[in-house]
This record gives structure tokens, C-alpha cells and sequence, in this order.
């Protein structure tokens, strides 16, 4: 041996590391090529270039080296896929049930990964979107929160906008009395728009809403312009290119002036509106809209400096208006509250009353990302239990392979590279899957999903990343344990501890039952929450109704003749014998009643006052809906003094302090600084959806009413009655549209976002089920299988069939009791926090409780005691001849 | 046969050339010399370990010496298909240059 270090220089320590790195230089005889040379440039340049030369040589060696690296272990590779291969092949159950759960499990992973990034996308597209706050009003009577809506009193915007430096730009929308009739006179076009609102000068400056004609903030500033979307001047003007200039009529008494067109505002804004008005043409109602600090139905937006921290500007807008709010308490008895709330938070986390739009539901959300996590995580489940459970057959080759020289990191590569192709053969279906299903699941569920994401780069980042750790997780412990095996037991034909890996096995179907126990619970309470909704006695009659929306385009220019119309149009529809009765009011029922006043009894003072709905109604009300009068009488044509009366529901009844109903006649109580009398009590109905608790109300006579008519129909031929009716509103109300929708129905989509979750919960909680059974068939298949022996033994030593099967099912009893225990006590939790949703809900029952329990024992026991049945029935001779 | 790529057939050639002293340090040199390029050692070991597993070369490890740092060589020899190779590869040089006279490329330029 020469001790090279006495003789020459020592070469270039880092630089060797990386030869070292890349070559498999096994006997050393490419790093003596390199220090051979390497010595040769000492005596030839000195021992400063030789090293910068020996550098050089080994940095530029190593593309060379490092393909001839990866060319090696793709050779290696493509060993793994043909084995890879071969295993699926001949394995079919194993594969077919692995590729098949996988799929179904990652096919409804992306369906719930496009559901949740919509719904995470809202008002998202905005360019100031982070810095965008809406202002809204919480109202506080008596100290108690009485009003908290997304809407904000009339002078807040500007005053706010005045008073503070940060808040760069504000804009005040509102929606009362903006929608109606647009018509287009020279075209005859005449539609009912209802996303309409009257909206200040800073609308497109604040907010990213692409104009495409037009100059947005020169329109809105002056009266009787109005902006319009995309559709509507497609809608109004057809093959006309350029709309500005041109008019439409509003409710036949306007002229508005086309300004300007925008791009249709898209699906993820928690905002649409087809129209806009100018805000200055709402100052014909009163310059209230301007500057009153008691009434809201104002949307208010802030533009805040980068940077604002936005609770300690609320706190300071609050204590900027004390003035004012000391004023509005005097006169309204309550006090507004300015609140500020993040543009982004809208969507997800705002359920105030007054929202612009139906909500989500960041919970929901969560709900079904945690749904998506049991699907996949059942589905990759299945494959460590399958594969570990039959590591037998493999077993031999992980003994082999060693022999011939295989390391064990090797090994666990090469079971990982299995697992990982698995992986996305399942990804490749799971795919096609959700392409084919998609159009199906969005019936069902009565969702538009679309299967945009694969558009987007990130997504598949995600997914990728999302396959690759999911997978890298649970393909690692069935590698580390496969290839553990020793080679010298089990080429020797030692059998196998097959103890080993069970306690695991065990853990993680316990985990599969429980998440399904879990569903099971879950899907079922959220049904019995629906049905309890659709079935649940209103305490009012919607049968057999039918709603008009009410003529806003009308000829009469007095009251007179405005009243007069009304009444001969409803005699004239009573004409006709299907028709029971007519019934005119502001809303009706299912409507949310926007309209609020404040009011008290006459003996107290004005801090008592509190906040009630108001139902203007005509005589034919309470008889048309059925609605039961608990004291008192309902209005009635014979009393002339009924124009002063009123009438409360027993939780309005309960606001203004009456004991009992029958104290409460006669009483007088003070509404818009007139004097009202109580003539009757009605029983509370449920006027708006199940969600909410009864609202205070209060109802008073009208006959000047634009809101809605309701007819109520006997089971005759509907669509000719129909017609009837549309005949006669056509008499008498040219130039409005022909609006109706039917009562019931309207009640029904009262709920349409919880019939689409519980639907999309039930099918997901289905698959998941589908998928632990396909585990469950798959392991006792294989365990059986292993244990094939073992029966046929006991069997020739005088076994019964029936105690074979209990034997091979006892210990699933177990497990399934004991994931049941796990399952009901986190189900219970969830249902109880979902169903504080409602006002009005079921108790949690114990039968639903008992159902996940039996169906998960029932299809645990179908699944394995049919592989025990076989195994038990099979003839001993054949498991043990071999022997 | 496949045909040799470029690089292989000057490094058999340089290996049949160099006789019992063709490991890679005057295979480079030899490399170095003959085509006028630099040639990093990389360069030389893929052609090497593609031509031994083509079974045109073989080697076999030498004698350690005190100025490669007391590490072996390792000494690459022709087979007999290696000497085919080559004479293929003079073959099929031939036949390609057959029919032009010395000096007419040149005067193309």
C-alpha cells in the first residue's frame, strides 16, 4: 500500500464528493483516472492549476455521468413496472378492487375540489379586493341586538368617506323600488328586471366589473341613466351594436337614458345585477336617500388605504357618529351600530338578514372537504390493508430478490414505484370518471359544477402533490413491511407470522367503519331534517296557491281609480268558478319581509319601542291562507274603523308586552306616529324558511298595494284557469308581464341549498360506504384465503360450519362495535352544531344512531361471512392434499 | 449490426490503437491528440461502459500505481466481436469514401 499523501499533494476534497456522488465507481478506477492526470498537471502547470483543472474535469464529466445514472434506473424501473405489472395482472381482485375504490375515491375528492375552490373563488377577481369593506348596520334597541342587517343606514358611506383620510372611495347601492318594468317602446319589448339597483359614481372603480361601453362614473353621477349588463342590451336591443344613447321606459312612467354597457357580472361575486340607476335618480323619493341615519337598505362598500387595520377604524367611525346616534335613539328608540366586514368574508362567513344574495356556508365547506378526506383516505386505506394482508404471496419475492442482492431501500422502491403507478392509473380514470359523471351529478344535485380546474396549472400542482404525499403515506408502511421479510425463513418454506401487521389492520378498519358509521349518522339526520322542513305544519295553507307579482306599470294616475281597478280585477278572476278566492298583500308568505317599523304600546315611551315586520294586507288575507285567529277578529269589510286597525302575531304580541291575547284587544299601540288598534291576535305561522325563529309582526289594512296577489285555486284544470287569469291581467294591466309562480313550490326552494347538501352528503357518504366494503370484501377474501388450512383441519377434526363462520367473523363483531362507539359520539357533535342552523328542528334520534350501527354490522357480515360460508363449505380435502 | 455511434468507434479504435496500456487516462490523451477537442473523462467512460456491454470491449482491473493515488486501473481489451466492429466500421468508412479523389472537398471551399 503507498501512502499517496507523503508522495503528492491531496486532490480536491469536494470535488471528489461529487465524482463519488455520481459514478458508481465500485473499485475506485475512475477516481485514479482523474488523480493520475491530476498529478501529471502538478509537474506540468503547479499544483494551483492542477487542482482548478481537476475541478473543471470532474464539473464537466458529470452530464455524462449523471445520464448514464438515470439511464441505470430506468433500467431498474421498467423492471419495477413489468413486475408492477405482472401483480396487477395476476392479482385482479387486489388490483380491480384498489384501482376501483381509489378512483371512485379521487373522482369525488375533485368533484368536492371544485366545489370548494368556487366557493372559495367569491369576489376573489377584484383588483382592490383585499383592501374592499362593506359597511353595514347593526340596530341595538333596549341594549339588546334587535336588527343586524348587510345593509347599512342611507348617510353612513359619505359621511364616512368625508370624516376619514383611509377611506380612499365608497359606493351606496340599494335596491328599493329600483326593479320593475323595463321596456324598450319602439320593439314592444317589455321584461320584469329584479337584479336591479340604484348604485353611486364609484361602482367600477372600487370594483373590477369590466365596462365595455361607456364612461361608468360620468353616468351614475347624473339622474335617469342607467348602466347595463352584457345580456340585457343582447335582451333590448339585439342586433343594434351600440345601445348608448337609447332609452328604455321603467314602469311606464320613466325614461332612463342607456349610459353605458358592462360585462355580465360573473357567478363568483357575492353581487349580480343586470341593471344599474344612477343614485341621483332616487333622490325623487326623498333626500332621505341621502342623508338618513335611521333607515337602511343601503349596501355601502369602502375603499380602505393599504393598510387601514380595520377594527380600529370601526371603532373610531363609531365614535365619530355619537351625535347622530343619540339623535336617531330619541326618535326611532334604537341605536345603529357601523360594523365593518371584509369583501372576501361575504360569501362564506356573512348571514345577516338583508344579504344580497343566499349565502354560503363556510361549515359546509369544511364539511365536505372533511367528506373528501374519509373518501380518499378509505380508498388508500384499502391498500395498506390489502396489501399487507397478503404479503405472503409476495413474500418470496422480496426473498429472492435479497438473495440476489437487493438492498432493502431498493425494495421499498420498488413497492413504493407499485403503489404510486396504482395511483395513477386511478387518477387517469378517476378523471374520466368525473368527465362522464359530472353532467348526472349536477341533476341530481341540482349544481353547476363545471370541470374547470384542469385548466388551471395550480390544480394540478395540487393533485399531483395531493397523490404524492397521500400515496407516499400510505404506500410506506406496506413497503416497510414487505420488505422486511428475512429471506433465509422464508425461502427455507417457513410459514410466515401472519400476526404480524394485524393489530394495524385492525386499527384502520376500524377507522373505515367509523367513518362510514359516521356518514351513515350524519346523512341520515341531515334527511330527517329536510323531510321534517318540507313536512312541518306552517300553520297556514299553501296549497293550490297561486301568486301574481304584482302590475307595477300602471295607468292610474289617483287612488281612486288605482283602488277601483284592483277591486274589479280581483271580482272579475272570482267570475271564474276555479277560482276560491283572491288575496292582495305586500308579501306573502315564503317572502322575506324587508319592511320594518318601529312601534310601541300608546302608555310607553319611545326607548320601549321595538322593531316589527310589517304585512300590509286587503280583507281576504287571513281567510285565503287559513290562518288562525287565537282572539279577535280578522279585518272585515263591515267595520269602517278597521283602516285604523291592526293586527299582531303572538310573538309581536309578546314585543309589545301584553300578557295574554285577549288583554291585547282593543289596545292601542303607536306606528309611524299614528295610533293603531289591536283587533285580533293571530296564531305565529312561519313566514319566512324553518331557519328562522317567528318574527314579531304586525299587520294593517291597505288597498294601495304594487306587491303581490295571491289566487287561491280548487283542484281544477290549472293550466285553463291559467290562462283565464292571464287573459283577464291582460284587460287590465297591459304592459306588465304575466309573473306567477306557485306558492308551494316557493316554500319548497325555500330549502334548495339544504336539499343540495344533504344530496351531495348522501351520494358521498354512499361511495365512501361502497368503497370500505370493497376493502372489507378484499381482506376477508385474502385472510380467508391465508387461512384456508387452518379450516380445513379444524373441519376434518369435527368443526361445524356454524361455529367455522363465527370463528371467522368474531373478531370484525369487535371491531365494528368498537368503531361505533368511536363514530357516535363525534356524529352527534356535528349534527347538533348543524342543526342549530334551524329554529325549527328534529331532536338527534337514537334510531338513527342504532340504523349506522346495524347497516354497517349487516353489510360487514354479508361481505365476510360469505367468504367464511365458502371457505366453511368447501370440501377439507381439497385445502389440505397438497400437504 | 447497429452501426457505432462516433464517439464509440474513436474510442475502440483508440483502445485496439493503444494495445495493453488503453485505460482511460491515455485513451483521453490519445482522444485529446488525434481529434484536436478536449475531452472530459464522462465523455469517455459512457462510449467505454456502452461499447463493454455491447461486448465489443472487456475489462479488467490493473496494477494500483503510486501516482493515481495507490487506486487501480482498469484496463479495457477487444473482443472478437470488438474487431469486427472495427473492421465493419473501416468497411463501411471505405465504401463511403470511395470515389473521391484526394483534394476535391478542398477545393470546394
Amino acid at each position: 500500500m503507498i501512502n499517496k499523501k507523503t508522495t503528492y499533494p491531496g486532490v480536491p476534497v469536494i470535488a471528489e464528493r461529487i465524482l463519488k456522488l455520481f459514478s458508481d465507481d465500485l473499485e475506485n478506477t475512475k477516481s485514479g483516472d482523474f488523480e493520475e492526470e491530476y498529478n501529471e498537471n502538478i509537474k506540468l502547470y503547479g499544483v494551483k492549476k492542477a487542482k482548478l483543472l481537476y475541478r473543471r474535469q470532474i464539473l464537466k464529466s458529470i452530464p455524462a455521468a449523471a445520464g448514464q445514472s438515470i439511464y441505470r434506473s430506468l433500467i431498474m424501473f421498467k423492471n419495477y413496472l413489468r413486475i408492477a405489472y405482472r401483480n396487477f395482472a395476476n392479482n385482479k381482485v387486489f388490483s380491480s378492487i384498489n384501482i376501483l375504490g381509489l378512483s371512485i375515491g379521487m373522482a369525488v375528492c375533485l368533484v368536492i375540489i371544485q366545489y370548494v375552490v368556487r366557493e372559495m373563488s367569491y369576489d376573489k377577481f377584484h383588483e382592490n379586493g383585499k383592501n374592499i369593506f362593506r359597511l353595514r348596520t347593526d340596530s341595538i334597541t333596549d341594549g339588546k341586538l334587535t336588527d343586524s342587517g348587510a345593509d347599512c343606514v342611507a348617510a353612513a358611506g359619505k359621511a364616512v368617506f368625508e370624516d376619514f383620510p383611509e377611506v380612499l372611495d365608497y359606493v351606496k347601492l340599494s335596491r328599493t323600488s329600483a326593479g320593475g318594468i323595463f321596456a324598450h317602446k319602439e320593439r314592444k319589448l317589455e321584461f320584469r328586471e329584479e337584479r336591479v339597483y340604484f348604485a353611486t359614481s364609484s361602482m367600477f372603480n372600487i370594483f373590477s366589473f369590466e365596462m365595455l361601453l361607456g364612461d361608468a362614473e360620468k353616468a351614475l353621477s347624473e339622474p335617469n341613466n342607467i348602466l347595463i349588463s352584457r345580456s340585457i342590451a343582447e335582451k333590448y336591443f339585439k342586433e343594434d351594436n351600440d345601445p348608448i344613447g337609447k332609452s328604455l321606459s321603467f314602469n311606464g312612467v320613466l325614461d332612463y337614458s342607456v349610459m353605458g354597457v358592462f360585462e355580465d357580472i360573473p357567478d363568483e361575486s357575492h353581487m349580480k345585477f343586470d341593471i344599474l340607476t344612477s343614485f341621483p335618480t332616487m333622490l325623487r323619493y326623498g333626500d332621505w336617500v341621502e342623508n338618513s341615519w335611521a333607515y337602511t337598505t343601503f349596501y355601502t362598500y369602502l375603499l380602505l388605504k393599504d393598510g387601514t387595520d380595520p377594527v380600529d377604524l370601526e371603532i373610531r367611525i363609531n365614535e365619530s357618529i355619537k351625535s347622530q346616534v343619540e339623535e336617531i335613539r330619541k326618535e326611532w328608540g334604537f341605536k345603529p351600530v357601523l360594523k365593518l366586514q371584509h369583501l372576501q368574508d361575504i360569501h362564506l362567513r356573512s348571514n345577516h338578514v338583508r344579504e344580497i344574495e343566499q349565502n354560503g356556508d363556510f361549515r359546509l365547506v369544511y364539511f365536505m372537504l372533511i367528506i373528501a378526506f374519509f373518501v380518499l383516505g378509505i380508498a388508500w386505506i384499502n391498500y395498506i390493508n390489502l396489501s399487507t394482508a397478503r404479503s405472503l404471496t409476495r413474500a418470496k419475492e422480496v426473498g429472492v430478490r435479497k438473495v440476489m442482492g437487493a438492498f432493502r431501500y431498493q425494495l421499498i422502491k420498488q413497492f413504493l414505484t407499485e403503489f404510486m403507478l396504482l395511483n395513477l392509473i386511478a387518477a387517469a380514470i378517476s378523471i374520466m370518471i368525473m368527465q362522464i359523471a359530472l353532467p348526472y351529478f349536477n341533476a341530481f344535485t341540482d349544481m353547476h359544477i363545471s370541470f374547470t380546474l384542469w385548466l388551471s396549472a395550480s390544480f394540478w400542482a395540487g393533485f399531483i402533490l395531493l397523490i404524492l404525499t397521500g400515496g407516499l403515506l400510505s404506500g410506506f408502511y406496506p413497503a416497510i413491511f414487505l420488505s422486511s421479510f428475512r429471506p433465509i425463513s422464508i425461502l427455507k418454506g417457513k410459514l410466515i407470522n401472519s400476526v404480524k401487521g394485524r393489530g394495524l389492520r385492525k386499527g384502520l378498519v376500524g377507522f373505515q367503519f367509523a367513518s362510514s358509521v359516521l356518514l351513515i349518522i350524519c346523512t341520515l339526520t341531515v334527511q330527517q331534517q329536510l323531510r321534517y322542513l318540507q313536512k312541518k305544519d306552517l300553520g297556514i295553507d299553501v296549497e293550490q296557491t297561486l301568486i301574481l307579482k304584482g302590475a307595477t306599470v300602471s295607468a292610474d294616475r289617483s287612488r281612486e281609480t288605482y283602488v277601483k281597478r284592483v277591486e274589479t280585477f280581483k271580482n272579475e278572476l272570482q267570475k271564474n268558478p276555479s277560482v276560491i278566492s283572491t288575496s292582495i298583500s305586500n308579501f306573502v308568505p315564503s317572502e322575506d319581509v324587508w319592511l320594518i317599523l318601529g312601534a310601541r304600546k300608546v302608555t310607553d315611551t319611545v326607548e320601549r319601542q321595538k322593531e316589527y315586520h310589517i304585512m300590509r294586507v286587503d280583507h281576504d288575507f287571513f281567510d285565503l291562507y287559513d290562518m288562525e285567529m287565537i282572539s279577535g277578529r280578522a279585518f272585515s269589510k263591515d267595520f269602517q274603523s278597521d283602516e285604523r286597525a291592526v293586527i299582531v302575531n303572538e310573538t309581536a304580541l309578546d314585543h309589545l308586552g301584553f300578557s295574554d291575547p285577549e288583554s291585547a284587544l282593543d289596545q292601542e299601540i303607536i306606528m309611524k306616529n299614528n295610533e293603531f288598534k289591536i283587533i285580533g291576535v293571530v296564531k305565529n305561522y312561519n313566514q319566512e324558511s324553518l331557519k328562522e325563529a317567528f318574527e314579531p309582526t304586525l299587520f294593517y289594512l291597505t288597498d294601495l298595494i304594487r306587491g303581490r296577489c295571491a289566487i287561491k285555486l280548487n283542484t281544477g284544470n290549472i293550466s285553463e284557469t291559467i290562462s283565464y287569469i292571464k287573459n283577464t291581467w291582460d284587460n287590465y294591466y297591459p304592459g306588465n308581464p304575466f309573473d306567477y309562480f306557485f306558492l308551494d313550490e316557493n316554500y319548497h326552494a325555500l330549502y334548495d341549498s339544504e336539499r343540495q347538501f344533504g344530496k351531495m352528503f348522501g351520494l358521498f357518504a354512499l361511495f365512501a360506504i361502497i368503497i370500505a366494503c370493497l376493502g372489507l370484501f378484499g381482506l376477508s377474501y385474502f385472510t380467508t384465503i391465508q387461512r384456508i388450512k387452518e379450516i380445513g383441519i379444524r373441519k376434518v377434526l369435527g368443526a361445524s360450519e356454524m361455529s367455522l363462520v363465527r370463528l371467522l367473523t368474531r373478531e370484525l363483531t369487535v371491531i365494528i362495535a368498537v368503531s361505533n362507539i368511536i363514530a357516535w359520539p363525534a356524529a352527534g357533535f356535528l349534527m347538533v352544531k348543524w342543526l342549530q342552523e334551524f329554529a325549527f328542528r328534529i331532536n338527534l334520534s337514537w334510531k338513527v344512531f342504532f340504523t349506522g350501527f346495524a347497516v354497517t354490522f349487516i353489510i360487514a357480515m354479508i361481505t365476510v361471512g360469505y367468504q367464511s360460508l365458502r371457505a366453511a363449505l368447501s370440501n377439507p380435502v381439497n385445502s389440505l392434499r397438497h400437504e | 449490426m447497429n452501426l457505432l455511434g462516433r464517439a464509440e468507434e474513436l474510442v475502440l479504435l483508440a483502445v485496439w490503437k493503444l494495445g495493453d496500456d488503453a485505460y482511460c487516462v491515455p485513451i483521453k490523451k490519445h482522444l485529446v491528440k488525434t481529434t484536436g477537442k478536449d475531452w472530459v473523462f464522462g465523455a469517455v467512460y459512457a462510449p467505454l461502459e456502452r461499447l463493454e456491454k455491447k461486448g465489443l470491449l472487456q475489462s479488467s482491473l490493473g496494477d494500483p500505481t503510486p501516482e493515481r493515488g495507490g487506486k487501480r486501473k482498469r484496463i479495457y481489451k477487444l473482443t472478437k466481436a470488438g474487431v469486427k466492429a472495427l473492421i465493419e466500421v473501416k468497411k463501411v468508412e471505405k465504401a463511403m469514401w470511395d470515389n473521391i479523389s484526394e483534394g476535391v472537398l478542398e477545393k470546394l471551399l
